[in-house]
């Protein structure tokens, strides 16, 4: 078949070449300008006449700009022969060309992923990376305009010789934005959550719809529908609108209750202009493990990365058992050294807390997992607005939990003792004796406390998400509980129990790590497919 | 409260102690209020708790109630400082049949080397010996460790060593599964607010100040800094006194 893309000096293939922003001939070697060349009647500015390759597994679609063909899928990793089918798809306003090539991305995923403990070999081999594909991505721009000037009260405290001078300030900000342009993925294979990692895209790179950018590359068109994403685009535009309102306060803070009134006086003159589409540049690889699919993606043009990244399990117990072993030989010396033995009930309640942490972080994932596999914060999946408000799909804000404080305040106080401890010895004897007897009496309550909240956490936190882990975990901390109260005299019982307990909690982490597995991989896509999409996918 | 409690049973057992002679020698008392020892059973422990460090004093208590102190510890202590007093070395060992527990304390210099983990050690070890009935072996061997680890000896600990085996196990294959989860957390960045594509646009603000208040300083720090005299260190006699309290640790049967 002849190329789109002929080279005006010998008529070979032209591809683009992202290091030197040239179309280069694979015939003769020939730059050209991508600015000024004009390729074929089936390719320019206003539509796209190409071949359309169907998978026959998952029914995803991809269009093939000039390439020499499909290996496999990028959406579900298979290696079936894609069907061809001729397309005439319309082009969208701007694209956004590719700033990493194929080494660039492939180095950043090497060295992403380097330094992972217990990553499958087949996700690291080169064979595998060899596979990135270069990928179009359709995305919707929504634009808005406001022209308004927002008044509000600002306040600044400072220093001044002896006194505390308190300034009270009008803030009056011009806003006159014409174009405020919002990015959301406009398709129906990229989950938003995904998405959402992969930003921000550098939008100053936008240039108008240059058909000579897609020599080469791979493009997906879009599959939803404009309206889909208008409320959260305008939402996202009235927060970016405030933020740089409020930023023009300077040194002064915002007046209690000043929030709500800017927010108001913007409610309304934000106007929306419309919606246009453009491509938006990203390095992709599937692969398969059983019947799911682990996404590695690049931003082509921020180099930002998703990798989905299961865990190794035969690797992770091996190290898991050297581990132990160092546990065990460092507890056994400082049980020495610091003079502390263990009371059973006491290991009781450790055996507790640790299996409902077991139970809750199953319960988090296994809900995450859930959630991913069936879309529910992924707008794109469902097409159109209406759509997705029948599914009472919402899109998802993030939470985020900061452990580094706590651990920070651990961390202070453990190097405090141990300041001490360098000039008295016998105090630091004194303290653990102290901290042994406080663990044994005071600590079992607060555990089975904590233990009870973690629990009630969990069911909370599951909820339609495989329930496994958490019960196992659940049935091991009660389990512990009803050994620790039945006050049995002799120890054997406590420690046949407890042997018990332990393995089950083995058996919890083994099945959370599976648990995890499932949530570093995603159902095999089904698009578009009679009876398919996820209940058609294996878990 | 405590203080008031123990003079209390400290003075109960003088009265005890004046009533109920069962002094054997000078170092060594043996009180079997629960009447756990034959005769034999009584001469040969006390034969046998003689032949240890005649520097050290031992203490036998059986007891099946609670009238010298709500728990082992007390009772103990109260027939230890009245036998003995608290700041003298020595061991005592009680069996208490009222709440079924057996407890070891270290006194004097003794608690340095028969810690609180050592007791509990011990009393792991010899629990099943007073769950059978077999009170003279349970007391007899809790003073044969006793004795090796006050000579700098070492005894067996398979409890100590099981339980931290069994923690280890849990704790090596938690870390694992942690290092797993923060090593792809580390993949997943946390996303900032997505970038937007600006046209035309500008943002311009000014302040006007339209009120202003001045409010004098409060002056919290005085100059100086820090208090005078004394120093930074502790003078000579505070802390620990040498001698004073004990260790002591117990098992129920």
């Amino acid at each position: 078949m002849a190329t789109m893309f002929p080279c005006p000096n010998c008529g070979g293939q032209l591809r683009f070449n992202v290091k030197s922003t040239r179309l280069i001939c694979t015939s003769c070697g020939e730059p050209t300008n991508p600015y000024t060349y004009k390729p074929t009647d089936d390719i320019n500015e206003t539509g796209v006449n190409t071949k359309i390759y169907t998978c026959p597994c998952c029914a995803g679609e991809i269009q093939l700009i000039d390439n020499d063909g499909m290996e496999f899928c990028p959406y579900c990793g298979n290696q079936a022969t894609m069907e061809e089918r001729f397309s005439t798809a319309g082009a969208p306003k701007y694209i956004m060309p590719f700033n990493l090539d194929k080494e660039d991305a492939q180095k950043k995923y090497i060295e992403k992923t380097a330094k992972i403990h217990f990553a499958p070999d087949g996700l690291k081999d080169k064979k595998n990376v060899e596979k990135l594909v270069g990928l179009y991505t359709p995305y919707y721009l929504y634009d808005y305009s406001i022209y308004d000037e927002v008044e509000y009260t600002g306040i600044h405290r400072y220093d001044s010789g002896s006194y505390e001078v308190t300034d009270l300030a009008k803030i009056k900000v011009k806003v006159d934005v014409q174009h405020l342009k919002v990015p959301f993925d406009a398709s129906e294979t990229l989950d938003d959550t995904i998405a959402s990692e992969l930003e921000p895209f550098p939008m100053g790179d936008l240039i108008d719809f240059n058909p000579n950018f897609l020599a080469g590359f791979f493009v997906e068109n879009s599959s939803v529908n404009q309206d889909l994403y208008l409320e959260d685009s305008s939402d996202k535009a009235y927060d970016y609108v405030y933020k740089r309102v409020v930023a023009k306060a300077g040194e002064y803070t915002l007046k209690g209750g000043q929030e709500k009134d800017i927010r108001q006086q913007i409610d309304g003159k934000l106007s929306y202009k419309g919606c246009e589409g453009a491509y938006l540049p990203l390095y992709f690889m599937t692969t398969r493990t059983n019947d799911r699919v682990s996404y590695s993606i690049i931003n082509g043009a921020s180099g930002e990365t998703y990798i989905d990244m299961p865990i190794e399990k035969k690797k992770m117990f091996n190290w898991a058992v050297i581990a132990s072993l160092v546990i065990f030989v460092a507890m056994l010396m400082l049980s020495f050294i610091f003079s502390f033995s263990y009371d059973v009930k006491g290991l009781c309640a450790f055996a507790c807390l640790i299996s409902s942490i077991i139970a809750f972080v199953g319960a988090k994932i296994a809900n995450e997992t859930y959630r991913f596999d069936n879309h529910l914060d992924d707008k794109g999946y469902y097409g159109t607005a209406e759509n997705a408000k029948k599914h009472e799909i919402k899109a998802k804000k993030k939470k985020t939990f900061n452990t580094e404080n706590l651990v920070g305040v651990l961390i202070t106080i453990g190097i405090a003792v141990l300041i001490f401890a360098v000039f008295d010895f016998q105090f630091l004897l004194i303290i653990m004796s102290f901290l042994f007897r406080i663990f044994s009496l005071v600590l079992p309550p607060i555990i089975y406390i904590a233990s009870g909240v973690l629990l009630v956490l969990s069911f909370i936190k599951i909820g339609h998400g495989k329930k496994l882990v958490t019960s196992l975990g659940v049935f091991s901390a009660i389990v512990s509980f009803v050994i620790h109260i039945m006050d049995l005299a002799n120890d054997i019982y406590y420690y046949t129990a407890l042997i018990v307990v332990f393995a089950v909690i083995l058996i919890s982490i083994n099945a959370m790590v599976n648990e995890y597995n499932r949530f570093a991989t995603h159902p095999s896509p089904q698009f578009g497919k009679k009876g398919g999409k996820l209940e058609n996918a294996k878990n | 409260m405590r203080k008031i409690r123990i003079v209390l049973y400290a003075f109960l057992a003088c009265l005890l102690i004046s009533t109920k002679a069962y002094a054997a020698d000078k170092n060594v008392i043996i009180y079997d209020d629960a009447e756990l020892l034959s005769s034999d059973e009584y001469i040969q422990l006390e034969k046998y708790l003689k032949t240890l460090d005649s520097s050290i004093n031992y203490l036998v208590v059986t007891t099946s109630s609670h009238d010298y102190g709500d728990s082992e510890d007390e009772i103990l202590y109260t027939y230890y400082d009245e036998s003995f007093g608290e700041k003298s070395d020595g061991i005592a060992f009680i069996v208490d049949m009222y709440d079924r527990r057996i407890h070891l304390s270290g006194y004097g210099e003794i608690q340095y080397k028969i810690k609180d983990a050592d007791s509990i050690d011990i009393t792991d070890n010899v629990y099943r010996y007073a769950s059978k009935g077999d009170y003279y072996n349970c007391i007899l061997h809790v003073f044969e460790q006793a004795d090796t680890l006050v000579h700098e000896g070492a005894i067996l600990r398979p409890m100590r060593f099981a339980v931290t085996f069994l923690v280890s196990i849990i704790l090596g294959f938690l870390l694992a599964f942690f290092v797993a989860i923060k090593d792809r957390k580390a993949l997943i960045k946390n996303t900032g607010e997505m970038e937007m594509l600006l046209a035309g646009a500008s943002f311009v603000g000014g302040a006007t100040i339209y009120d202003s208040k001045r409010v004098l300083r409060h002056e919290s720090n005085s100059s100086g800094g820090f208090s005078s005299g004394g120093g930074g260190s502790f003078s000579g006699g505070g802390g620990f006194s040498s001698g004073g309290g004990h260790s002591g640790g117990g098992h129920s049967f």
